[in-house]
């Protein structure tokens, strides 16, 4: 089953400042209803559970400072997995550069999810491992589509790039995916 | 979903989910705040230190484009400093006219660095077509040029010091004697009976000869004065009388006893010519060109400057301008002067400028004395 964006987020409709009480409120809100979403979101894409925490901070530390441009709840849903894939694509270039550097060692899966057994670990490691191949803009395409679920306008929306160009790196991706599994 | 995609992967994802309990969140949410907190403070404190920083690049600049403009203009502030101290400037020149065109072609645009050594310094400035000379009167001065394109040449009587891009200074002592040090590069000094090379670091004394004009000579006369005086035993008389050694050596001896003057201009350069000095003439002759616009004898400056530059310099192309300035007016000799300006056109190998002068001298002359030629040298072309 392909898994849908929730749209029975109701919207909230506010005039923010971040000088006032309700601005404060409204970036609660926005804190307790997507901080899980936003960590499910940056682990999917990075496969990594030990830096989740920093991501979450990082992504809502943006969110704090334009909370004046965010409308509505949907807004700002999407405006944080937008935020978070600009962020995952920066952390994922900066592992690339630092394991060409010799700097960093390659990328081992760090999860410890309880309901992940032995082999299902296993699994996601050898996934992660082929993703790691992959051009960054390319993987974060597939990996909203098929880890996170979501539909082609919303990866274009989230990559910052058009409907075409994401089905076209997707397709990439599913290739050598495909194409490395059969070997 | 895509048939392609192996269903465990998106399963296995579904199951990669986070969730925070409400301690985690208040957690996570403060951890937020507080670094927001700290870039705030952050901001707080680099701010004042780039306006900071910025000033004092800005004063940076400003200093740095200071120190470029003095270097730029050297002999304007120096000279100022030191009193009575008589320049023929390069905008006063005589050759100014003809010189900006060549200097904006990029031949000509150094000039050295002139330090006056004692506040008394008298000294004049000739400025020529490849060289600038410096003649002391009185005291000493300091320069410093790196520019080879341009020699300087100072003059201290008959002394002369030729410059190859170096820092020196030539210094007036008692006794008709000069003292040249140089601290880089090296100096050709001349004198009437030797030469000597100068290297850096060397230092030596030399006679000046006879013709500086001496010390008791000049506790008399005042570098204001100097002109009216020497106008009574005058170079004038010497040149109208045909003794035109004589009045060069009177005008070295005092290049200012030379009026701005037609008169004074134009004889000047007749005496420069006639012994052989052509390139001093031209100094005299586009003074008047330049500065008395409205004078009937500017065509004959003109004309002879024209003549001068094209038989004793060789510089067809300058003279041509000089005979065009002679041919503007209705004077006699306006029909003679367009005739060589259309030769000095032709020498110089600027026939599409040759041309034109051509046809104005057919348009202005038909049956002129050149007419003929004219016509010829047209249909060649």
């Amino acid at each position: 089953m392909e898994k849908q964006y929730s749209t029975k987020t109701k919207v909230h409709l506010y005039t923010v400042r971040t000088d006032e009480p309700e601005s404060r409120l409204f970036f609660n809100d926005v804190f307790n209803r997507f901080a899980s979403y936003v960590a499910s979101v940056a682990l999917r894409l990075l496969g990594d559970e030990s830096i989740v925490d920093d991501m979450v901070q990082d992504v809502f530390l943006d969110c704090y400072r334009k909370l004046d441009t965010l409308q509505s709840m949907e807004h700002a849903r999407r405006w944080l997995v937008k935020v978070t894939v600009r962020k995952a694509s920066k952390r994922l270039h900066r592992n690339k550069m630092m394991r060409l550097l010799r700097l960093a060692d390659a990328s081992s899966l760090e999860l410890s999810i309880p309901v992940v057994t032995a082999e299902q670990r296993s699994e996601l490691a050898l996934l992660y491992r082929l993703l790691d191949r992959l051009p960054v803009p390319v993987r974060l395409a597939w990996s909203m589509r098929y880890l996170e679920g979501a539909q082609i306008s919303d990866v274009a929306f989230a990559c910052g790039c058009s409907v075409a160009t994401a089905k076209r790196r997707i397709r990439a991706a599913q290739e050598t995916l495909l194409g490395v599994t059969h070997e | 979903m895509n048939r392609n995609t192996p269903p465990n992967w998106t399963a296995l994802s579904e199951k990669m989910v986070c969730s925070y309990s409400n301690d985690e969140l208040r957690r996570l949410q403060h951890g937020v705040l507080e670094k927001y907190n700290r870039r705030c403070q952050r901001i707080r404190v680099l701010i004042p230190m780039a306006i900071l920083l910025l000033f004092a690049l800005s004063a940076g600049v400003i200093q740095f484009a200071q120190k470029v403009e003095d270097v730029s203009q050297p002999e304007q502030t120096e000279i100022k400093l030191n009193g009575p101290v008589n320049v023929i400037s390069p905008e006063q020149s005589a050759l100014a006219g003809i010189e900006q065109s060549i200097r904006d072609k990029g031949k000509v645009n150094e000039t050295p660095t002139v330090v006056p050594l004692t506040p008394g310094t008298q000294f004049f400035v000739e400025e020529e077509l490849e060289s600038s000379t410096y003649r002391i009167v009185q005291g000493g001065l300091r320069f410093a040029t790196d520019s080879l394109s341009r020699k300087l040449i100072v003059r201290v009587g008959s002394l002369r010091i030729e410059d190859i891009g170096t820092v020196f200074t030539t210094e007036i002592l008692p006794e008709e004697q000069v003292r040249v040090s140089v601290q880089e590069g090296k100096v050709i000094v001349t004198w009437p009976s030797g030469t000597a090379e100068l290297k850096e670091g060397a230092d030596g004394t030399f006679p000046t000869g006879e013709q500086i004009v001496s010390s008791e000579a000049r506790k008399n006369v005042s570098p204001t004065t100097w002109g009216r005086n020497s106008r009574q035993t005058d170079w004038r008389d010497a040149a109208k009388q045909g003794e035109n050694s004589k009045a060069l050596t009177l005008i070295d001896a005092n290049p200012a006893c030379v009026h701005n003057e037609v008169d004074d201009l134009l004889l000047a350069a007749d005496v420069m010519r006639l012994t052989g000095h052509p390139k001093r003439a031209v100094l005299y002759l586009n003074r008047v060109i330049r500065n008395f616009s409205s004078d009937s004898r500017r065509s004959v400056a003109a004309f002879t400057l024209g003549k001068v530059l094209v038989d004793e310099i060789g510089n067809p192309s300058a003279a041509a301008q000089a005979f065009h300035i002679a041919a503007e007016n209705r004077s006699p000799i306006a029909e003679e002067a367009l005739a060589r300006e259309i030769d000095a056109y032709h020498s110089a190998g600027n026939s599409i400028e040759m041309n034109k002068s051509a046809r104005l001298y057919l348009v202005k002359y038909p049956n002129g004395t050149r007419a003929v030629s004219v016509r010829a040298l047209l249909n060649e072309n």
